[in-house]
């Protein structure tokens, strides 16, 4: 377990006209649940490769536990991994996969030691019944499981890398594994470092989530601070489902203008799909035109529909269990709001 | 369905150029062979049936014997550097780019020369009065002489079969290393394997199946060699290169002895085929039991 630093690292391919990922500085706590979540090529990967020493940073250092590692290859940085697809030495059983890392140069331990670890690692997992198995003869979600049981299995690991460990699991077991992975990294206080483009695996592991876009973070905060509270419209847009809405300034009614003054002269205002009211025309400053309805479910006897509206040129989504039917005017209030001037948060209303 | 099918067998007629191939390719000469082997053939008209006696003849026979020691040894050798240089090889090359593309054209070069060329090319190159290899390591200080010198000889041919063949071997072998995700490599690296570990269990499992079929071609392959050796030494010096295909053709073709030649390649044919399941099921078992 380690702490993780990256001071000014940057990374550009050789030849590259943009870097692949900007420079940035991050701080990753001992024992902490840290999870990178940004879409395919948003440079999540790059940003994993420096951690694991595939690739090596074009500018920067990168300390564990104050301990510069730039240059140092990845079995020199007592770090493991958790691929997308599960990686096991197929020729071995599930017990000796697992204690693989534990009999390696730099990490060989006596056989009683590497017995318990094994056992413990492999009850914290739920994977004892299948330690005598062939690797090749489990199921994926199974391989997957000890795949991670490897990755943590030297008690003085600095830190797990997990790179959308639940891809290749099917679908009715990702929440179990997600679960247990969530589990063992509470129990055994590993630093681990998620990757996902997927956001609520991102915002249900991690204690801080940093959001990447084109190479740049957008924001690093808890998964509540990134979703109520984001620091760049990228980031609002792309947590949520559907994500935030944004209206321009310019093009709301002058009451709402009015009300925006003084709060950092927003260009555009951004809100959440459930930080909105509807009401009947002339109720709120800001009207609109129901043009579709999702209903969502009940809650308390109502039901809650997800409303698609037309406000003026903009179309946005807001959550409400009022009965309205495509084409009913409404109008709607802002409960809470987030400014935007060049997509950069600027002020916000309504929290707290 | 069943009730309006009509009764027809002329369906049957599409499969008989299939039977007529396998017949006269496969079956057909390998019944005459067994045929001739329990016969005693004087001549076309004269023949009397003689049940077991040529394949007891030809087991009793020390030259035979010899040649199959000879031959067996020489498929031991040949496998025994051909897989792990092979290997090596294929673990050499560069993945990807034109360099990649060049060493493959290079490396299959030797595949596409016709086999009694290696030998001429290898009879020439070893020569000691003309030959590169014979003149330079004479020049050594060795007395180097393939044609007198049974130790020469041997390693001449082995020399031959290892320039000609380990390419195949690479070739298979580098096939199998492509296939080897790059995750894999990554995980061994954090794991903290040696270069030996990775190798063992990370490239080895995976290379498991085209190496199972680069040892069967190359077992069977120079099991039943003839034509290098035959231009190359001749069988020679005296019988201390004569191999089983070459003492065969001598019975069939020099001396004409149909009954005992045949006799010999049944025996031959069922040694390879012996050797190739022995080798198959027991590489074989490990994959069904898992």
């Amino acid at each position: 377990m380690a702490r993780i630093r990256l001071d000014n690292v940057g990374f550009t391919y050789p030849g590259a006209d943009a870097a692949t990922l900007a420079p940035l500085s991050m701080d990753i706590s001992h024992g902490e649940a840290f999870s990178l979540l940004g879409a395919s090529g948003a440079g999540k990967t790059t940003l994993l490769n420096l951690l694991s020493g595939i690739l090596q940073p074009t500018q920067g250092r990168i300390f564990l536990d104050d301990v510069d590692v730039t240059g140092l290859p990845g079995r020199d940085r007592n770090l493991s991994q958790v691929f997308q697809f599960p990686v096991l030495y197929q020729s071995m059983t599930v017990r000796e996969n697992l204690a693989f890392p534990l009999t390696t140069r730099g990490s060989r331990r006596n056989r009683a030691d590497i017995e318990a670890r094994v056992n413990a690692v492999a009850d914290e997992l739920n994977i004892g019944g299948i330690l005598k198995r062939s690797a090749k003869g489990i199921s994926l979600f199974e391989k997957q499981l000890v795949a991670i049981g490897r990755a943590l299995i030297r008690p003085d690991v600095s830190m797990v890398l997990l790179d959308e460990p639940l891809t290749a699991v099917e679908p009715s077991v990702k929440w179990r594994l997600r679960q247990t992975l969530k589990q063992a990294q509470q129990d055994l206080g590993v630093t681990m470092v998620y990757v996902t483009h997927d956001q609520t695996e991102a915002l249900t592991f991690a204690e801080r989530v940093a959001v990447l876009a084109n190479g740049y973070i957008l924001q690093t905060g808890t998964p509540d601070d990134v979703y109520q509270n984001p620091a760049h419209e990228f980031v609002g847009h792309f947590l949520g489902s559907p994500g935030m809405n944004f209206l321009p300034v310019a093009d709301l009614p002058e009451s709402l203008q009015q009300r925006v003054t003084g709060m950092g002269d927003p260009e555009r205002l951004g809100f959440r799909p459930e930080n909105a009211a509807l009401g009947l025309p002339n109720t709120f400053d800001l009207p609109g035109v129901v043009h579709s309805q999702r209903i969502l479910g009940t809650q308390r006897g109502e039901v809650i529909s997800m409303y698609g509206l037309q406000c003026g040129a903009h179309s946005v989504f807001v959550r409400s269990s009022m009965p309205l039917a495509v084409g009913d005017p409404v109008t709607i209030d802002l409960k809470r709001w987030i400014g935007f001037r060049d997509a950069i948060r600027v002020g916000r209303r309504g929290a707290e | 369905m069943a009730q309006n099918r009509v009764k027809d067998n002329r369906a049957w007629i599409g499969v008989l150029p299939v039977l007529l191939i396998v017949a006269f390719s496969g079956v057909i000469p390998l019944m005459t062979v067994v045929n001739y082997s329990v016969q005693d053939i004087l001549d076309f008209n004269t023949r009397f049936f003689v049940g077991l006696e040529w394949y007891r003849e030809t087991l009793d026979d020390p030259r035979f014997v010899d040649a199959f020691l000879r031959q067996i040894g020489f498929s031991a050798a040949v496998l025994i550097v051909e897989i792990p240089l092979g290997i090596i090889v294929a673990r050499g090359m560069p993945t990807d780019g034109l360099r990649a593309s060049l060493l493959l054209v290079l490396l299959a070069t030797p595949l596409l020369i016709p086999w009694n060329v290696v030998g001429a090319i290898w009879q020439i190159y070893a020569r000691p009065d003309i030959g590169l290899l014979g003149v330079t390591l004479n020049e050594l200080g060795i007395a180097f002489n393939y044609t007198s010198e049974p130790l020469h000889a041997w390693l001449t041919l082995l020399a031959m079969d290892i320039w000609h063949w380990t390419s195949l071997v690479a070739l298979l072998a580098f096939a199998g290393l492509t296939s080897v995700p790059a995750a894999c490599y990554q995980a061994a690296e954090l794991d903290g394997a040696s270069k030996w570990q990775v190798f063992r269990f990370v490239e080895l499992p995976r290379l498991k199946g085209v190496l199972v079929i680069a040892v069967l071609l190359r077992l069977m392959d120079s099991f039943m060699i003839y034509t290098e050796p035959f231009v190359l030494t001749g069988g020679g010096p005296g019988n201390t290169t004569t191999f089983l295909s070459q003492y065969l053709a001598t019975m069939a073709v020099g001396q004409f002895d149909l009954g005992p030649a045949a006799a010999f390649s049944i025996i031959y044919f069922l040694f390879i085929l012996l050797f190739s399941w022995l080798f198959y099921t027991s590489v074989m078992r490990d994959e069904d039991r898992s």
